[in-house]
């Protein structure tokens, strides 16, 4: 696990270490929270959030914190938690650094749904709706084909995702050929990711799937500790390779299902938080799964804070792949020369 | 006691059967290694016992109870097996690595370790003589070194019988002599029972008090080394000539081919 990075210094696998790595993520969360909430077209200070939070402010910054930013900046925390977590859980179960949380045809099928729903103007508040069961349905496609008689087979699960991204990605692109120009805008828009507007709506209907699998997510890291040992050592130490995988790709595509109802495809954000987290407490995905939910909520609230301060607001999923390839980079490179420090 | 047995044991890999008609039998604190050619289904029957494959026909008693009745969880608690090459955590300490073998006995929502779990694990390590090494990478141990950590894992499971795949495989000679001496002293001290896949015929019989020998599935014969290993049936099991002869470490055992001699 872990591909593509070396392993970080020494001092990092001390226990304190790895729980102040955990908390540095947190500290920054808090700043990152507080400072969406404060900047925009109109900006609120410290004592004007406190008032607002109370509804002692006037009735602008009450509107703006309670109607706009703080729904926004929830629905920015929830969704970047569960793709951080998400990434985290599919990396650690497939073994593999690659792994994203759209690997499994989670993105083609919602994808699909969203761009038959935009392309054909049907029904076009149940988008999000649309978007949870069409994740929901292709991930679980994936696994009935990845099912042996005791197992899921992790090639075949990569192998099946990959194939039913392609079957739908040109499905998406046919419709898309043949719609309107603003059907094509409003499709492109959902498709990069956007927290353009999200409000209560966006938020209640998400956050009864995203709080429960979140902490769910949480006491998975025993088990992906233990497949990372291999299948056939898991199995001796009394792991259930069909229950645990069944059990971890539930709690990544409902987490992923759920993100993708409310912002879109946004991407990178599931890929690289996790790398980058392990970078701070190491491999133990006890501290990964949880890390990476809070640096995946702290990187999108980031990214949607950068994404609404230009003059023009741009699609949020852009912003994370800006920030996010370059992070990747550096990352990499940063380990790579620790590594030939050290050895 | 029999600690485990089979009764006309056929296993292998989904419906392809690769052994047959087994009957095995291994008391408490009893080491039996298993030999026999490449593919002949060493490593079959020791999955097979780990749980790790499902037997095709026959059944598998541990202590005189159906193993298929058990849940994975209560034979994790019994069997410990160590494949030929586990995969290594990239950053994992010696400690967090034994820890794990403490799975089978933590409770789903139980994050850490309790005082028992601890004991278990710094007597694991103990034992294993990996207290200097316990806050290391395990990625950054010797081949004997990380061997050692993982039989170490194997003791924190507490189970009474270890399945050893080919141990000193991808060992240096002085590696492989530590590595089966750890594994007699833990046999002795735990009272457990240990069955191990070793290709060295001298090894193996050297280290074990019994030898089961397998050719293409079928268990030829089990018993005490000096009893079943000769000439005929080891040119039976891996279709090859030896040369025996005394030595103060017993008999051993020199493979040649036909016509080798005469050169």
């Amino acid at each position: 696990m872990g591909e593509g990075f070396g392993s970080p210094p020494f001092y990092f696998v001390k226990f304190k270490n790895k729980v102040f790595g955990l908390l540095c993520i947190l500290a920054a969360l808090i700043v990152v929270f507080f400072l969406s909430l404060s900047i925009g077209a109109v900006d609120l200070g410290f004592s004007r959030i406190i008032d607002a939070i109370f509804l002692r402010a006037d009735e602008v910054a009450n509107t703006i914190f309670w109607d706009l930013r703080f729904p926004r900046s929830l629905g920015s925390i929830l969704v970047g938690a569960s793709l951080g977590m998400s990434g985290a859980l599919l990396q650690g179960m497939l073994r593999n650094g690659l792994a994203s949380p759209f690997l499994l045809g989670i993105s083609a099928g919602a994808g699909l749904v969203v761009v038959v729903m935009i392309t054909l103007g049907s029904f076009p508040l149940l988008v999000p709706l649309g978007a949870w069961l069409g994740a929901l349905a292709t991930t679980a496609l994936v696994f009935l084909l990845a099912k042996t008689r005791k197992a899921i087979s992790v090639p075949r699960l990569i192998l099946g995702g990959v194939a039913f991204s392609s079957l739908f990605g040109a499905i998406q692109s046919t419709l898309l050929l043949f719609s309107d120009d603003g059907r094509i805008q409003a499709a492109l828009t959902w498709l990069i990711g956007s927290l353009n507007s999200r409000g209560w709506d966006d938020v209640s209907m998400a956050a009864p799937w995203i709080i429960p699998s979140l902490i769910a997510g949480c006491f998975l890291g025993k088990q992906l500790n233990l497949l990372s040992l291999g299948d056939e050592m898991a199995q001796s130490l009394g792991v259930s390779l069909l229950k645990s995988r069944i059990l971890i790709g539930a709690c990544a595509a409902l987490l992923t299902a759920s993100a993708v109802s409310i912002a879109g495809l946004v991407g990178f954000v599931g890929l690289i938080v996790p790398h980058g987290v392990r970078f701070l407490v190491g491999d133990d995905n006890r501290l990964v799964l949880p890390g990476s939910a809070l640096g995946g909520a702290m990187i999108l609230s980031l990214s949607d804070l950068v994404a609404r301060s230009g003059p023009v607001e741009i699609p949020v999923g852009i912003v994370t792949a800006l920030l996010g390839a370059p992070t990747f980079i550096f990352l990499l490179y940063s380990s790579s020369q620790t590594r030939r420090q050290t050895g | 006691m029999k600690i485990l047995q089979t009764n006309k044991l056929s296993c292998g890999y989904g419906k392809t059967l690769i052994v047959e008609d087994v009957d095995f039998q291994i008391k408490q604190s009893e080491w039996i290694s298993i030999l026999g050619a490449n593919g002949s289904g060493k490593s079959t029957i020791l999955k097979t016992f780990a749980d790790i494959l499902e037997p095709i026909q026959g059944e598998i008693l541990i202590r005189n109870e159906q193993k298929s009745k058990k849940t994975k969880n209560e034979i994790a608690k019994l069997i410990a097996y160590l494949p030929q090459k586990p995969n290594i955590p990239k950053i994992i300490t010696v400690k967090e690595l034994v820890a794990m073998g403490r799975y089978p006995y933590s409770k789903w929502w139980q994050w850490g370790l309790n005082d028992r779990d601890l004991k278990e694990v710094e007597h694991a390590i103990k034992l294993t003589d990996l207290e200097q090494y316990s806050d290391c990478l395990v990625e950054e141990l010797s081949g004997g070194e990380v061997q050692r950590a993982f039989i170490a894992l194997a003791l924190a499971q507490k189970a009474e019988i270890l399945l050893l795949d080919e141990p000193t495989t991808f060992l240096d000679i002085q590696f492989q002599i530590e590595i089966l001496d750890l594994i007699k002293k833990i046999k002795k001290e735990r009272n457990i029972a240990v069955i191990s896949v070793i290709h060295d015929i001298n090894l193996a019989s050297r280290y074990s008090d019994k030898i089961g020998l397998i050719n293409k599935g079928h268990m030829l014969q089990l018993g005490e080394p000096e009893k079943i290993l000769d000439k005929q049936t080891i040119k039976n099991t891996f279709s090859i000539d030896v040369e025996t002869m005394s030595s103060s470490l017993g008999q051993q055992y020199a493979p040649y081919k036909k016509g080798e001699k005469d050169e």
